[in-house]
């Protein structure tokens, strides 16, 4: 873990950083996050691993339908999965994403309970995701979403217990918390900030490119009598049904009738 | 059925619904998009096969499901969320298997039910359930779980990840993921023999990493192909003819009955055309047309029934707004419209966020043809 602390506190400084050098415009801004998070790339890799795990276990949660639960998944010390092969970067991101893991996914369901199958693809894509997540500053741009990560909380408090913070800082930031992680919900907060600005500056000349469109679309219709809205194509609605519209080709309904004898 | 209080809203929710599958697909998909670049790595590693590694194994599946002569007992499972949580269910089946004698590369197979697990209703009969259920096999064998389609595509679209040696049913196995190359595909694990490199375990998650169904052997005997002679094999029920393009299907159909299908565009990245097959029944005036697309293992269905009435359901909205009519549960999504007197239906898999899209365009499509 003090590798995972130290590449943290280099994260946490390169993004303070890029933060003291605000305000900036909104493309700026996000290329110099990019940037710095792409600099430590094995913290980077972190951030990207619990950042998605959060988003699966909020996704798995809403629809199981249960909130925390525990996953018997082996984590760390004696009992780590064997990844023989795993480069060092990957097995360091393995084990705070194990430890995510049995802490806060849904049960797994009877079947494969007791199938490893399970934890050796989760762990695999893992790794898999771990390794390449440096590469991928795309990902990184999605890590930013404000999708809620319950236990974000969590690990912000323990990387800023390492940096020193008092221990009452540290216990009000990792309190358990549907809100977005606080490093990404500043980082958004500071962007939108930005952004407000250079919206605020480009708002006269919004309001004249919008009269040159207004007043060119009132030409057209006068010219020709009728406006683009009619060419608009039929509305067209989806219904959800909650029976198969075909069960030829909706197995689970089969299953169901066979069981309940429908 | 959901009312029609904001028609534009739902729209807006089936696109969100897209936007959060794609994102939530993202991590699973960047094996896959990295996997071209990485595959000799991975090899070495002992994570991956490499590209011509990966062909080879979707060769070997292929192989042995349609040149083994086997009796198998396995277990179908499903998963469901109903009110009160996640269930599963599940179904006991015997397959038997052997070549077709013809050469046409395809397995011929006989599948049976053979009882549920757990309690089940009384009821239904249990000869009333092999009856139900036989009217289904060829779905369920076929298409309801994992099979390779076209080993080549298939190649192309799913990263073989090795999972290293285990044994089931005292027979050595190797177990493997396929982690697909694009958004909204099921990563599947897969649990093949070592000897025959039949799948002895197949294991299917949506795209958001929830394992939704399983299909797990729990008898293996391969058997002489002689010894299965005088069995009766699988045969559709109606009236089937398989054409090798589309316009050779159209063109067997009766002028009035022109099908509108997916432009290219539409059809996710990966997919080609698989099949297209007319389907006459024998005692009603329908037909429909079946085309099917696939990645190589996952396919999508767009069903074109002729002659149809119109389904008992609130087709047309008021103020000339049109419905497709949407069903989604763990493993399958469908969406049905009706226009004049043809039915139009898109099936795949639930993950596959592309579906609405396709039935939207069709939809739009069709419209504007009347």
């Amino acid at each position: 873990m003090t590798s995972r602390m130290a590449t943290m506190r280099r994260a946490l400084r390169a993004i303070e950083g890029v933060l003291a050098e605000l305000p900036l415009a909104p493309e700026v801004l996000e290329a110099r996050i990019d940037e710095a998070l792409g600099s430590v790339g094995a913290a980077a890799d972190e951030v990207g691993d619990l950042q998605a795990f959060a988003r699966r276990a909020n996704e798995r949660a809403a629809v199981l339908g249960v909130p925390d639960a525990v996953l018997p998944l082996p984590a760390s010390g004696a009992d780590a999965p064997d990844f023989p092969d795993a480069s060092d970067i990957q097995a360091s991101a393995l084990v705070p994403v194990a430890d995510w893991l049995r802490d806060h996914l849904t049960p797994v369901p009877p079947p494969l309970s007791v199938e490893e199958g399970l934890a050796d693809l989760r762990e695999t894509l893992v790794c898999e995701t771990a390794s390449r997540l440096g590469d991928h500053l795309e990902g990184l741009r999605d890590a930013l979403s404000p999708v809620p990560a319950p236990r974000d909380a969590d690990w912000a408090g323990s990387a800023l217990e390492s940096l020193g913070v008092d221990q009452d800082v540290v216990r009000s930031w990792a309190r358990p918390s549907r809100a977005p992680g606080w490093l990404w919900a500043r980082i958004r907060r500071d962007m939108e900030e930005a952004r407000t600005a250079v919206r605020a500056r480009r708002v006269p000349v919004a309001l004249a490119a919008a009269t040159v469109v207004l007043s060119a679309s009132l030409a057209v219709v006068l010219l020709h009598g009728r406006g683009a809205g009619e060419e608009v194509g039929p509305q067209i609605t989806f219904f959800r049904v909650d029976r198969p519209l075909s069960d030829q080709y909706a197995p689970a309904a089969l299953l169901q009738r066979l069981r309940d004898g429908r | 059925m959901a009312d029609d209080r904001s028609m534009k809203g739902r729209r807006v929710g089936w696109s969100a619904a897209s936007l959060l599958i794609a994102a939530s697909t993202w991590f699973l998909s960047v094996p896959g998009q990295v996997a071209a670049s990485g595959a000799d790595a991975a090899v070495e590693s002992g994570f991956g096969a490499g590209e011509s590694d990966t062909l080879s194994t979707f060769e070997a599946i292929a192989e042995a499901e349609s040149s083994l002569s086997v009796r198998v007992s396995q277990l179908r499972r499903v998963l469901e969320i109903g009110p009160n949580g996640p269930a599963w269910t599940g179904i006991r089946e015997d397959l038997t298997m052997t070549p077709d004698p013809s050469g046409s590369g395809e397995a011929r197979f006989d599948l049976q039910f053979a009882g549920m697990e757990g309690a089940t209703s009384v009821a239904m009969s249990e000869p009333t359930r092999r009856e139900l259920y036989r009217g289904y096999a060829g779905y369920l064998h076929l298409h309801a779980n994992f099979r390779v389609v076209d080993a080549a595509l298939a190649a192309q679209n799913y990263l073989v990840v090795d999972l290293g040696a285990r044994v089931r049913l005292d027979r050595p196995t190797r177990r493997i993921a396929l982690l697909p190359r694009q958004l909204g595909r099921s990563p599947w694990v897969l649990e093949l023999d070592a000897t025959t490199s039949y799948p002895l375990y197949r294991a299917e998650f949506n795209p958001a990493g929830i394992l939704v169904s399983t299909l797990e052997v729990t008898r293996f005997e391969e058997v002489p192909p002689q010894s299965l002679a005088g069995h009766t094999f699988w045969q559709p029920t109606r009236n089937v003819e398989d054409f090798p393009s589309v316009q050779t299907a159209v063109l067997s159909l009766a002028a009035e009955n022109q099908p509108v299908l997916p432009t290219s565009n539409r059809i996710p990245a990966g997919y080609q055309f698989s099949n297209a097959r007319v389907v006459r029944e024998l005692l009603r005036p329908e037909s429909s047309l079946v085309v099917t697309y696939t990645d190589g293992i996952d396919e999508i269905f767009v069903v074109s029934t002729f002659g149809a009435s119109a389904p008992n359901l609130p087709i047309l909205t008021a103020r000339g707004s049109y419905a497709i009519l949407a069903y989604q549960d763990q493993n399958v999504a469908q969406f049905l419209f009706h226009v004049g007197s043809v039915t139009t239906m898109v099936v795949g898999r639930a993950g596959q966020f592309a579906l609405p899209s396709i039935a939207e365009e069709l939809l739009a499509r069709s419209l504007a043809r009347r």
